[in-house]
């Protein structure tokens, strides 16, 4: 039978953070003269009485995101997803996931999907920025606005007792790929690590090429600047010490990435 | 029920959205309706769907497709996006038609979203229609899709856009599909016109082509937009099209409306002086 699952991180899940677990799939991304590979994370954060699953991954990843669930959340349900804006790797799942568990709420901006996944309305419930969904045990999971995005009705989500901040495609970036030019996989293991355990740093360009193309409005916005000091006030404001984005590692050490993801950002405007 | 834009050529399919704050790509406020489009091109016995309308208007369309495709149920597509209002009747259409071709772009296969028995017999008929070059610009791996001998849709990614987009330009019948701009067309009522062909009918503002334009690409009042301005209107001088078909909105006809529009888009993309 065909593979379905182009590649999926063996390290992964993980937690990451007291309570957030980091599950992913990596996709293929093909340039002129290489393949370099980009993560589509889905987070589960639990408390003592709920759960959220952080956006639902690919569709093509289901298999792996369903055992994986089974295997962290044992007979309990899924009690809420939150995709974070309507773009195939953020939702592509949602019909699947509500199948799996008919009382799950999906919560967040849900603008449009009553038209794209008419059999779920009943499980739609809007939140906006601010509002917080209690998961037990002192965990909550608070909504935010999403500073960097591409759709318009696009959140970002925080857990503070573990202060892990979703960033959905900001933050984002590929695979270093010096990496790749022999052989189009990555390192084994490398999908799996922070960017503390990363053997180097993030490269700019790689930051850059992801920023151009996933938020493409940063070729003519020069104004990087401004969007990332307002980015690091609300990180301040809300106490963040992991950042976890989804298409790139997780971020543990925030002073020695974020001007890396800045300054990619700022290199992707063109004129 | 089905709209002809070009005769027998071009047929506009799909419903229309009651706009009430329940969709983010329209502005703030927005009343009225606004029609969701797919459009199926038809020459002989080749027929290519652009887009697929929206999943909750499933039924309609494929209703449509079966009046309109007869007992020859074949047909490709080609989506100008990857988003939901694109694709998200991929699957029932799948269902009950032969898919031929798919044309895409991106990374993500819309064939995954099936279940596995239906994606792995489907996969092999996707064409991919975009490859990555430098500095990740997109641009089109099959820049023409045939829809019968003589008559070709070109394909071309536009600098104007959001998320990975690729336009159509249908020489035959001097139509030109826009995707995800050009959508501020709406209605009053649901059973309005689909088509704005009349001068004497069209209600259109600069204001409001710039909300709707807005709406969606929420980060054109702070970009620099000239690139976007000379490109526009050099392919609309190049092309000179009759017809512009959006995915959302009503469908604008003629030569003197077209322009009229064009240049309404050209002032929203001088956002300092709109």
């Amino acid at each position: 039978m065909e593979e379905l699952v182009e590649t999926m991180s063996r390290d992964l899940p993980r937690e990451v953070a007291e309570g957030v677990t980091w599950m992913s799939s990596c996709l293929p991304f093909h340039l002129q003269d290489r393949v370099i590979h980009g993560h589509t994370s889905t987070y589960l954060a639990q408390g003592t009485e709920s759960s959220i699953l952080i956006d639902t991954g690919n569709p093509s990843s289901w298999n792996i995101i369903s055992e994986t669930l089974d295997g962290l959340l044992g007979d309990k349900p899924l009690s809420y997803v939150f995709p974070t804006h309507p773009e195939l790797p953020h939702t592509g799942n949602l019909p699947r996931l509500v199948e799996k568990y008919p009382d799950i709420k999906v919560v967040g901006d849900i603008r449009d999907y009553h038209l794209f996944y008419p059999q779920i309305v009943p499980n739609l419930h809007s939140r906006v920025p601010g509002d917080k969904v209690d998961l037990g045990g002192g965990y909550e999971f608070v909504i935010v606005e999403a500073m960097i995005r591409d759709l318009p009705n696009t959140q970002w989500g925080f857990v503070p007792k573990s202060g892990v901040l979703f960033t959905a495609d900001g933050f984002c970036y590929m695979h270093r790929p010096e990496l790749d030019d022999e052989d189009p996989v990555h390192l084994p293991g490398e999908c799996g690590l922070t960017t503390d355990e990363l053997s180097a740093p993030i490269a700019v360009e790689n930051a850059a090429f992801f920023t151009g193309s996933a938020l493409y409005w940063a070729r003519f916005a020069n104004d990087a600047d401004q969007v990332y000091d307002r980015v690091g006030k609300l990180m301040d404001d809300l106490g963040v010490k992991i950042v976890a984005p989804t298409h790139g590692n997780v971020i543990t050490n925030i002073p020695e990435v974020a001007p890396i993801i800045r300054a990619g950002h700022k290199r992707a405007y063109r004129y | 029920m089905f709209t002809k834009v070009h005769e027998d050529k071009v047929i506009a399919l799909g419903g229309t959205i009651p706009l009430d704050g329940r969709v983010s790509w329209v502005p703030a406020g927005a009343t009225g309706f606004q029609p969701s489009n797919c459009y199926l091109l038809s020459e002989g016995s080749g027929r290519l769907l652009v887009d697929t309308g929206l999943a909750v208007h499933s039924q309609e369309i494929l209703d449509d497709l079966v009046e309109l495709l007869g007992d020859d149920g074949r047909l490709s597509m080609f989506f100008t996006r990857s988003e939901m209002d694109c694709v998200s009747n991929l699957e029932p259409i799948a269902g009950k038609f032969d898919i031929e071709r798919l044309f895409t772009g991106g990374a993500i296969n819309p064939f995954d979203a099936f279940d596995d028995l239906s994606r792995l017999a489907l996969r092999g008929r996707r064409q991919q229609i975009d490859q990555k070059g430098e500095g990740g610009d997109s641009m089109a791996r099959t820049p023409e899709i045939e829809v019968a001998p003589g008559r070709h849709l070109t394909i071309e990614s536009p600098l104007l856009r959001l998320l990975p987009t690729f336009w159509g330009w249908d020489a035959n019948t001097g139509t030109i599909f826009t995707s995800d701009t050009f959508t501020h067309g709406t209605m009053t009522s649901p059973d309005g016109s689909r088509i704005i062909d009349s001068l004497a009918e069209d209600t259109t503002t600069a204001k409001q082509v710039a909300e709707h334009l807005y709406a969606k690409y929420e980060w054109i009042p702070r970009a620099t937009c000239e690139p976007l301005r000379e490109w526009l209107s050099d392919k609309f001088e190049t092309l000179a099209p009759e017809t512009i078909a959006p995915s959302r909105g009503c469908v604008i006809r003629g030569g003197e409306l077209v322009r009229r529009h064009l240049d309404f888009m050209l002032a929203a993309l001088a956002p300092e002086k709109a």
